[in-house]
């Protein structure tokens, strides 16, 4: 067990973690305000929401999955990071602007309100359960990196990486997530490019024998594009999954929604994507670094996150090592956090708002339940995560599939027609085909097997979309005209 | 098998790789923002009472 790095990785949260918890509450005591757990009075700055929302998109996919999918795919795998980046510009620029136009509190609520009353707790239901697929995956990233330095078992490393991430959360809620992802999104930066420098000097033949013995060995794990076969069974499907399945996520929203204006969301969203997509150099940098030591025969491990962890606790000066797992750490707390809040978000407005005993909740009573919510989703998630090892970038690839509907649908209302009969039936349809390629070989059959679960819903969802949408005598006009209306209305009743 | 692409040089030519990308997603961002259609109430502050939530059109039926 490597004592001095796990202990330090800890430490190096749990200090972050206390000093900004501190500021938080001698400055709420100062302005005299009170608590608003879920969404921070909406007056986080820029660089808070930007943070937030990239470091949200960014943690055990990208730390755990993307370590692994490097050796598989080599730098192909920055698309994953692209198209998060896309996702970023489309919710900054699109999605999360009509979302904070319509004044509701979640992106289950809006779609319930424009398409059908019945889809706001079937969508939380969703909801729900992606986040809990995330918070799983995060937390076998976080078990992974623990175990890597305790030796620890899978489990208990994760029931250990789960505590700290439920404690992450729980004193707070989003004023004080926001403040640490501001502090951790600088120095995961400042650590993680340090440490790809330090891999030029530490370890055997630097950054010279790793760029050779990749290019001999596997050239097309260096190649910009890789192969025809990564870009067919990884490329395309995963960039679609992500910049389109990740639009409507409540996750990725919920910090727009804590945004005091417009113009904070402009300077939030160019933050963002260049915190997000950066990172992606500093994991698949260390990742394929891994690979050619391992070609080299430096190492021994057999897959890229435990072949990462064994480089830097085996090259890193102890320093950087207690950084670099500190940063790790850091990055799948945040979206830890980020996932756990949604849940109890979705569980407090859109699963108990409907019984009267919670209807009109106290902000208090309602950061009491949230906290309960947390703790039991964290609880289950890590008793759950053991068995996703290997899996991770699949996994969570297909999860943002599920939500790639909502986005065509979306579009379509918003600047054609509203058709109910549309919205369930794209839906619906779109969920079976997933199912249908999650459990047969569907996919194999029209060669798109691999992370193309998203290929076939964009083509289901446009078809079907805009087909039933057009045949649909009942739709309802645009969102966008409804808004207008009843904006136009509110304004000149506020005027008066 | 054939590589598509440059032979990308570890880690700087990546950070370079990844950057024009990054570069391409910020002006989209930027063109969107300004082509995006602007409403006044956009640059209101929450914290002025701006509080608007719209409302179902949906009929009692369809409710």
């Amino acid at each position: 067990m490597n004592q001095f790095v796990t202990i330090g990785g800890i430490a190096y949260n749990f200090i972050i973690i206390a000093v900004c918890t501190i500021f938080i509450f001698m400055r709420r005591r100062r302005r005299q305000a009170q608590e608003d757990f879920m969404f921070g009075g909406k007056q986080m700055g820029w660089f808070a929401i930007a943070a937030s929302i990239a470091l949200t998109a960014l943690g055990g996919g990208h730390i755990n999955g993307l370590s692994f999918q490097s050796w598989v795919d080599g730098v192909g795998v920055i698309w994953y990071c692209f198209g998060a980046g896309l996702c970023l510009v489309i919710v900054m620029r699109f999605t999360g602007v009509w979302y904070r136009r319509s004044g509701c509190f979640t992106v289950n609520e809006m779609f319930g309100k424009l398409f059908a009353p019945v889809l706001t707790p079937i969508l939380a239901g969703f909801t729900i359960g992606y986040c809990w697929l995330i918070l799983c995956v995060e937390t076998q990233g976080l078990a992974s990196v623990i175990s890597a330095l305790t030796g620890l078992p899978n489990l208990t490393s994760g029931v250990v990486g789960i505590l700290i991430g439920v404690l992450y959360v729980l004193l707070a809620g989003i004023e004080e997530v926001g403040l640490v992802n501001s502090v951790n999104a600088i120095l995961m930066y400042v650590f993680g490019f340090i440490a790809l420098g330090v891999i030029g000097i530490c370890v055997p033949n630097g950054w010279v024998g790793i760029n050779n013995t990749l290019v001999v060995n596997t050239p097309e794990l260096v190649a910009a594009f890789g192969n025809a076969e990564i870009i067919r069974s990884y490329i395309i499907g995963t960039f679609l999954s992500l910049a389109l399945g990740m639009n409507f996520i409540q996750s990725n929203c919920q910090a727009v929604a804590s945004a005091d204006d417009l113009r904070v969301m402009r300077k939030a969203g160019i933050g963002a994507v260049v915190m997000n997509v950066m990172f992606g150099v500093i994991i698949i940098g260390f990742g394929l670094a891994a690979l050619g030591l391992k070609q080299q025969g430096f190492i021994g491990a057999e897959m890229g996150i435990a072949g990462m962890m064994e480089m830097i606790l085996t090259f890193f000066p102890p320093w950087l090592q207690i950084c670099v797992v500190g940063m790790f750490a850091a990055a799948m707390l945040s979206t830890i956090s980020m996932v756990a809040l949604t849940i109890a978000l979705s569980l407090n407005k859109e699963v108990l708002g409907h019984f009267g005993a919670f209807k009109g909740m106290s902000q208090k009573k309602e950061g009491t339940l949230a906290r309960i919510w947390i703790v039991l989703a964290g609880l289950t998630a890590a008793i759950a995560a053991v068995n996703i090892k290997d899996a991770v970038n699949t996994t969570i690839t297909w999860g943002f599939s599920w939500f790639i509907p909502l986005f065509f649908m979306f579009l379509i209302g918003l600047y054609w027609k509203r058709s109910t009969v549309a919205a369930m039936v794209t839906i619906f349809a779109c969920w079976a085909c997933n199912l249908a390629l999650s459990f047969t070989n569907m996919a194999a059959k029209f060669n798109l097997e691999g992370n193309n679960h998203s290929i076939f819903l964009v083509v289901i969802s446009l078809v079907l979309g805009l087909l039933i949408t057009g045949l649909d005598k009942n739709a309802k006009p645009s969102f966008k005209k409804l808004y207008k209306e009843q904006r136009a209305a509110y304004d000149a009743a506020r005027a008066k | 098998m054939n590589t598509i692409g440059p032979i990308i040089t570890l880690p700087w030519g990546f950070f370079l790789y990844t950057l024009i990308g990054v570069i391409i997603l910020v002006i989209i961002g930027e063109i969107w923002w300004a082509k995006m259609e602007h409403f006044p109430e956009d640059e209101q502050p929450y914290s002025e009472g701006n509080h608007f939530v719209i409302k179902s059109d949906l009929t009692d039926e369809e409710e």
